[in-house]
């Protein structure tokens, strides 16, 4: 079964701000409303390799070519953040 | 970029209008490591740059200087984060308060604020520390208070500085301040001054544009009311105890863009109708000489034959370059923005003593708008708008001798004698 791509959604912006990397839902209602969401570098990363429809082994190898992983903990957290931006709706898969 | 050399300013001075102009201009990758400024200097450019409230404008540019200290650093990092927090706070509350107003049939358009901040490098470095909502009809503001008292506003008629408007001031329920304006400026001495603006700002909901502020739709003036707008409030400013650098930044992000040449006309109408173009061509030269507003046609002006040009004709003449230097040193001596001026007051028009009288007569009625109306009160009245200046004098400006204020207007007012001229 082919894996699925997920991509970001436009009701939310990214800005870097100053060291911050921050999500700012524009379009979004309820418990997200008027608020910031501060990234730190996992997701910040998966942010931006999402801008563009991709599935997450895609993610996970790039972050493997990027990043040192000597605890090999990286495909675990990747997929733990993945599964955060999906709940939140931050990402949606993309048909 | 052909920018002016800068000699005739202090040394933190001339540092930070070249920051600045690096930081409107430049992208943030553009601007290279530097070590050739001290630490000490930095330090006092910092505090002075925060007076101006340019500090986060600058920040990219500063955190390129080596010499930095480490708690100047420190203290950066911090100011810019709290700064974006409440840039998007007041987004979110502009949002949602114009959201408000509209459901209940209230036509409102956001001033100042995001919609200039959207034309920033970076958006979120354009400070602002309150909202600012139009009403389309002044008709409404019964309307409009109504709503936001249903809805947990709280208005607020404490420690107003004069010349409020009781209706004007609202906190929102979480807290922000929120200006509902129902005047874009405040009445000057000048009738046809007033009935113009009035009159050009009389505009229908279908008017304003809904702009993309950062993700956020917003309700905001077309740019030929825009710049009319940012001019009137510096001009407003101005007569006041003067302003500081950011609403120069404002002037210079705004016409670094392509503004469409029909628009410029009418703005360029506005200015002359309102006896603005020599203010227009001070400011003008002052953002291109030190602030980064390009004149080489990238933006919406081009320099030639010594003048300003748009694209459909001339934009501006070239102010004389003592005016301009006057001028910015006035800005930099703004007392709410840069060094303590305890005595900087107001500037009048003109320099004679009819025109303190003008003035005087004129705060009168802003004071008391009815009871002035009545000639057998003025006396009473003026004697009380009298007190009241020694008590500002005394509180806000510390003390500081009548005379001393008396001559620090005189001086204003020739500046401004020069900068303004009668309405058509």
């Amino acid at each position: 079964m082919e894996e699925p791509k997920y991509q970001t959604q436009p009701e939310f912006i990214f800005r870097e701000i100053g060291k911050d990397s921050v999500l700012v839902p524009v379009g979004v209602t309820g418990s997200l409303e008027n608020s910031m969401i501060y990234l730190n570098e996992t997701y910040a990363f998966l942010w931006k390799q999402f801008q563009t429809p991709c599935t997450v082994s895609e993610v996970i190898q790039r972050a493997k070519e990027q990043y040192e992983d000597s605890d090999g903990i990286m495909e675990d957290q990747i997929r733990g953040a993945v599964k955060d931006f999906v709940k939140f709706a931050v990402i949606k898969e993309v048909i | 970029m052909g920018k002016k050399r800068i000699t005739d300013f202090e040394e933190k001075e001339s540092l930070l209008l070249e920051m600045i102009s690096d930081s409107l201009t430049l992208k943030s990758e553009e601007i290279g490591n530097t070590e050739n400024t001290n630490s000490s200097l930095l330090h006092g450019l910092t505090e002075f740059a925060a007076h101006q409230s340019v500090l986060p404008i600058i920040y990219h540019r500063l955190l390129k200087e080596k010499n930095l200290a480490a708690e100047d650093r420190e203290y950066l990092e911090m100011m810019v984060q709290e700064k974006a927090a409440k840039f998007y706070q007041i987004l979110f509350n502009a949002r949602s308060s114009i959201e408000l107003l509209r459901k209940n049939g209230v036509s409102v358009a956001l001033l100042k604020g995001a919609s200039v901040a959207c034309f920033y490098p970076v958006p979120e470095s354009r400070k602002s520390s309150d909202i600012d909502l139009f009403l389309l009809r002044s008709e409404d503001v019964s309307a409009a208070c109504q709503i936001f008292e249903a809805n947990g506003y709280r208005q607020i008629t404490e420690g107003q500085t004069e010349h409020a408007n009781p209706h004007e001031l609202w906190g929102t329920p979480d807290r922000h301040l929120l200006e509902l304006h129902t005047m874009l400026v405040k009445p000057t001495e000048d009738r046809n001054f007033n009935e113009y603006v009035a009159k050009r700002f009389a505009l229908s909901g279908d008017a304003l544009l809904e702009k993309n502020v950062l993700g956020f739709s917003l309700p905001v003036f077309p740019d030929d009311c825009l710049a009319f707008h940012l001019l009137l409030h510096m001009r407003m400013d101005f007569f006041a105890s003067g302003f500081g650098l950011k609403l120069l930044c404002d002037w210079v992000v705004f016409w670094n863009r392509k503004v469409e040449p029909a628009l410029v006309e009418n703005f360029l109408r506005d200015v002359e109708k309102c006896g603005m173009k020599n203010f227009l061509s001070v400011i003008t030269s002052v953002c291109i000489s030190y602030l980064g507003l390009s004149a080489d046609g990238s933006g919406t002006l081009v320099e030639k034959d010594g003048d300003y040009f748009y694209e459909n004709g001339l934009f501006c003449k070239k102010a004389e370059e003592n005016l301009v230097h006057d001028f910015l040193q006035d800005v930099f001596d703004a007392e709410r923005h840069g060094k303590p001026g305890g005595d900087r007051m107001m500037a009048l028009q003109d320099t004679g003593i009819l025109s303190y009288i003008r003035s005087f007569h004129h705060l009168t009625k802003l004071y008391f708008p009815k009871a002035s109306r009545w000639v057998v009160t003025l006396p009473f009245l003026y004697i009380f708008v009298f007190v009241r200046f020694l008590y500002n004098n005394h509180k806000i400006r510390g003390g500081q001798s009548v005379s001393a204020v008396i001559s620090s207007t005189k001086k204003r007012s020739e500046l401004a004698k020069q900068l303004f001229s009668k309405t058509l």
